[in-house]
């Protein structure tokens, strides 16, 4: 008995070994050398041990095994091969492989239209997977430049019924001693600083973090130190760690860069170190050029702001749900002790990967599905130009199996032709996908998390090739199989093969490509539909050209006074300007993310209970803002330049805070006020309500929100001007005079227009639809190039009995109906099937969709009418060629 | 030489009348198997053992036998090692193999009885009743 090894691992290796064999006369030739080898040394042996000399127990054994070289030939008979003169066994099976490679390599040579045609199919299948497989690796797969990152973890404030809000320093502080799951937590928060640059002044992102982040991320600087634990305080934090990128183009690179001063916000700051290059944002936000302490006091801090987004280290043998029983703990402890802020506070924990990727994680899976079957549609087309080809060669088949050929050798030559065909795609589709598609791909994908970390390594190369082989084996099947059959025997019996069962053959191929199609393009359809449907989703304002640009000043040169008088002094500036019809300025603009939620009180509602208070968005904005960005005035007065300070205060409202707060009632009148009972912010009159705009995203729904006068309020340093004009270009260069004029210092930034901010918030959206888009189309076209061949082929086989019936007098109409029925069947019979598909796909992706109905029947019905028009070109062009043939001349062929 | 179709059911031919019986040997590789999977020199030494040493084959010409058996589908084979852990062949009976073991060694039977039958003096009341009792058992 052979000894037990893995029954499954035995069983599959021995039914490869057999196919093997099957293929292969010189497998098999081993095999019956080996058999007979081995018994006559069992016997010598047995006999040995029986008793008889060495030579005698030879002698024996040869005399017992009988006529080797009779027993070998009828071995090889009983086994369908011929005996060849040589044959030594062992090696000659790889000889005989590679003899036959470079048989087949030298075939497809003599053939460069074909191969051409294959190679080139299946690379831009192979490139499209091989980009998209990158991206999903950087993003989803591949283990970020993190020590041990699966033990990394978002952490998500929670605030009632809000599961991914942003969280306090001193909770987070308090999280962080308190668990012993959790062996470090820190905060981050974005921002921005001017940083004197060589030229002029410019605004560089700079994100603040708790000083043990780069411990608990397990990350050492590239240069210099981290910071330590003392730079997180106030007075102290006048340090920058640089980002890679920064330090190599601001700095030159320069090796002595930490000590360096940099003028930051006017103050100067200190470069103690540099981060490693590649270092990815532990958010998956784009990196910025600086990272600084996160400075603040604990005795001045309060509990009520929330403004930290958390990523903390599991303990080595915690598990996430212990950690998060624990934190339930810490923080039920913490609403006990400090009831006022921290009753409805919470914490949630996720995988870092899951947390940060989120919902892109299903688009990138959907993507690489797609254009999975992109290659499925490719790999079918070659498929079928491979029984194309076989069909041409079929008198050499012939002619090869008259003299001896074994089915299962000729179709080990066609596998043998899929394979090198697909090395080559391979090959081609991989320098296709490193030069060109991986590189436009990351640049449209910026907004994925970690998008920048896709890299072309041995990995995707791997991924590249395995799949370009599985497409060759794939392609070269159909042709292989029908080689393989019983019915090759026609080969040599008629020396022409009837052309119908191949047609067949050819047939089911191209059904297989319709249905496919169908299925890509109808997810693309309902895709773009939902994109469009996102676009033509109301903002709540009106978005045009509007040029939009942020300038801040800094802190250190500008008190709240002089702040108020420069913003006031630059719009008048540009309201001077003939070429701007209106200026508005905001702390805030609607797409531009950012929450800065606060509670308040009105005085004619009850006062919410302790912790229950709800909370409201602060907009501070001059009042050309509404104008300018055509906010609509639903009651009551918009904010006026008489609305100064020493004024009466008032607010404008926002539809959803009027409906919320004012269901049957007018707002206008009521009296509003920041904070709790003991604030000390002055009641604010409301004074009118405008419609509301959507801040957060065209999907999120509003927030109340509340806009106040920018002369009656502790004086931002930051905002953004809103120019309306018919040219954006001439209101930047106004923009930029009027500002320079003001202080040559500071730095104009965030330059976009409103309509570009809104192309920019679906950009995930649009890189999806665009790249279905894509990927449906080339599958279209791929399929109409299938299908024009077999209408060719199948109308270049009846040219006789075109030219006959022509020639009796047939109408063309008629003759061209009955060539374009058979074309069309199996586009009809592709439709059947893809529509199954599709409906199904549908389902799949409709998670990934937001008030798109999934059943929408009219971008089905689209992509099958498209399918179906496109198709009857395919079928009825080739069908036309064939009918202009002279009968005469079709007649006297052949 | 064109390839052959395989016949995949040799018993869709029914049992094979005796004068046609193949060789003998197969029935001898059929009956060793019977007894479970084993390499073509166990095979050898099986049928030694089984005949009591009364049967010796040329064990060259087992293979020829064992490859005929196996492409009409009664034997199957998988490689492996020995027990002196050499590349061996195993083979084994499948199902079909040992249904036709059922229906040759029916055959052989009826053939050796017959022989034996056609070598004694022809007694008509005997003959009869035999053959008559076989016909009534099948």
């Amino acid at each position: 008995m052979a000894p037990r090894r893995f029954a499954a691992v035995d069983v599959a290796l021995s039914w490869l070994v057999r196919v093997w064999e099957r293929m292969s006369p010189a497998a098999l030739e081993h095999r019956v050398d080996t058999e007979l080898r081995e018994h006559r040394e069992h016997l010598r042996a047995d006999l040995e041990r029986a008793g008889h000399s060495r030579a005698a127990a030879r002698r024996l054994a040869e005399e017992r095994l009988g006529d080797l070289a009779l027993h070998r030939s009828a071995s090889l008979e009983a086994l369908g091969v011929a005996a060849r003169r040589d044959s030594r066994g062992g090696d000659s099976v790889m000889s005989d492989l590679a003899t036959e490679t470079r048989l087949v390599g030298r075939s497809l040579w003599r053939s460069p239209g074909y191969s051409a045609m294959v190679v080139a199919t299946l690379a831009l299948g192979v490139a499209a997977n091989a980009a998209i497989f990158g991206l999903l690796d950087a993003v989803l797969l591949r283990p970020l430049p993190y020590h041990e990152p699966e033990r990394l973890v978002r952490v998500w404030g929670t605030w009632g019924t809000d599961l991914s809000s942003n969280s306090n320093p001193l909770d987070i502080a308090d999280w962080s001693a308190r668990s012993r799951s959790l062996e470090g937590l820190f905060g981050i928060s974005g921002g921005a600083v001017t940083h004197a640059g060589a030229d002029r002044p410019e605004q560089v992102a700079a994100h603040a973090v708790s000083s043990s982040w780069l411990e608990v991320l397990g990350v050492s600087p590239a240069l210099g130190r981290s910071f330590t634990a003392d730079e997180g305080a106030p007075g102290r934090s006048q340090v920058v760690l640089l980002e890679y990128g920064f330090w190599s183009q601001e700095l030159g690179g320069d090796p002595h860069a930490v000590g360096r001063t940099l003028l930051l916000n006017g103050t100067p700051h200190t470069v103690v170190g540099v981060l490693p290059g590649g270092f990815p944002h532990p958010l998956g936000w784009q990196s910025p050029s600086l990272w600084r302490p996160l400075a603040f006091d604990p005795a001045k801090t309060s509990r009520g702001g929330h403004f930290l987004h958390v990523v903390g280290r599991l303990a080595p043998e915690a598990s996430l749900g212990a950690a998060q029983a624990e934190l339930d703990a810490i923080t039920a402890d913490l609403a006990r002790q400090y009831p006022d802020t921290n009753a409805q506070i919470g914490a949630r924990l996720e995988s870092l990967r899951d947390g940060v990727v989120g919902d892109a994680q299903r688009t990138l899976w959907v993507l690489l599905v797609a254009v999975g079957l992109l290659l499925l549609v490719a790999a079918l087309d070659v498929g079928a130009l491979s029984l194309a080809r076989q069909l041409e060669r079929r008198h050499e088949t012939a002619v090869r199996a008259a003299l001896g050929a074994s089915r299962w050798v000729l179709g080990r030559g066609v596998v043998l032709e899929g394979l090198l065909l697909g090395a080559a795609g391979g090959i081609v589709g991989l320098g296709l996908a490193g030069g060109a598609a991986a590189p436009v791909l990351r640049l449209g994908a910026q907004r994925l998390p970690w998008s920048e970390q896709a890299r072309f390594d041995l990995r995707v190369g791997l991924f590249t090739v395995a799949l370009a082989l599985l497409a060759g084996l794939l392609l070269s099947l159909p042709a292989a199989l029908r080689l393989v059959s019983p019915a090759l025997r026609d080969f040599g019996a008629r020396g022409r093969v009837r052309g119908a069962s191949r047609l067949d053959a050819r047939g089911a191929l191209v059904v297989a490509q319709v249905a496919l199609s169908l299925v890509l393009l109808s997810v693309a359809t309902l895709v773009g539909q939902s994109l469009r449907d996102l676009l033509a989703t109301d903002p709540g304002f009106l978005a045009r050209d509007e040029l939009t640009a942020q300038v801040t000043l800094p802190r250190i040169d500008y008190d709240t006074d002089s702040r108020l008088a420069f913003f006031q002094r630059l719009e008048e500036r540009l309201e001077a300007s003939a070429a701007i019809e209106s200026v508005g300025l905001v702390n805030r603009l609607p797409l531009g993310g950012g929450h800065s939620c606060d509670s308040f009180t009105i005085a004619e509602l009850p006062a919410p209970a302790p912790g229950q208070e709800e909370c409201a968005e602060e907009r501070v904005v001059t009042p050309g803002y509404f104008d300018a960005l055509g906010l609509a005035l639903l009651r009551g007065r918009v904010l006026e330049p008489s609305d100064r300070l020493d004024a009466v205060p008032v607010v404008v409202i926002n539809e959803a805070m009027a409906r919320r707060y004012w269901p049957d009632a007018s707002p206008v009148g009521a009296r509003f006020r920041w904070g709790g009972a003991q604030s000390t912010d002055p009641w604010r009159e409301v004074v009118g309500v405008v419609g509301d705009v959507r801040h957060f995203g065209l999907t999120q729904e509003a927030q109340p929100e509340v806009y106040l006068p920018h002369a009656q309020v502790t004086y931002p340093s930051s905002f953004h001007a809103v120019l309306r004009s018919d040219d954006p270009g001439a209101a930047l260069t106004i923009l930029r005079a009027a500002v320079a004029e003001l202080d040559p210092r500071l730095p104009i930034a965030d330059v976009r227009t409103m309509r570009e901010r809104i192309a920019g918030s679906v950009e995930t959206e649009r890189l999806r639809s665009g790249l279905l888009s894509v990927f449906s189309v080339a599958a279209l076209l791929l399929t109409l190039l299938g299908l024009w061949g077999v209408v060719a082929f199948a109308a270049a086989r009846r040219r006789r009995e075109i030219g006959l019936r022509v020639a009796l007098g047939a109408r063309r109409a008629a003759l061209l109906a009955l060539m374009a029925r058979q074309g069309m069947q199996l586009v009809l019979a592709g439709l059947a099937l893809g529509l199954l598909g599709a409906l199904a796909a549908r389902r799949l992706v409709s998670g990934l969709l937001l008030g798109t109905e999934t059943t929408d029947p009219a971008s089905l019905a689209g992509a099958c009418l498209l399918l179906v028009a496109a198709a009857a070109a395919a079928v009825l062009l080739p069908s036309l060629r064939a009918l202009r043939v002279q009968p005469a001349v079709a007649l006297r062929e052949d | 030489m064109p390839p052959r179709p395989r016949k995949r059911n040799p018993e869709a031919s029914s049992p094979p009348p005796a004068e046609l019986l193949q060789g003998p040997l197969d029935l001898l590789v059929l009956g060793a198997l019977v007894d479970g999977t084993e390499h073509g020199y166990g095979v050898a030494r099986r049928i030694e053992r089984k005949s009591a040493d009364a049967l010796r084959v040329e064990e060259g010409s087992l293979y020829p036998a064992l490859y005929r058996l196996e492409r009409q589908g009664l034997i199957a084979s998988s490689p492996g090692r020995s027990e002196n852990n050499r590349p061996a062949r195993f083979y084994r009976l499948t199902a079909l193999g040992r249904r036709q073991l059922h229906l040759r060694a029916q055959g052989w039977a009826r053939f050796v009885e017959a022989v034996a039958r056609s070598i004694r003096p022809a007694t008509p009341a005997t003959a009869g009743s035999a053959s008559h009792g076989r016909r009534s058992e099948s």
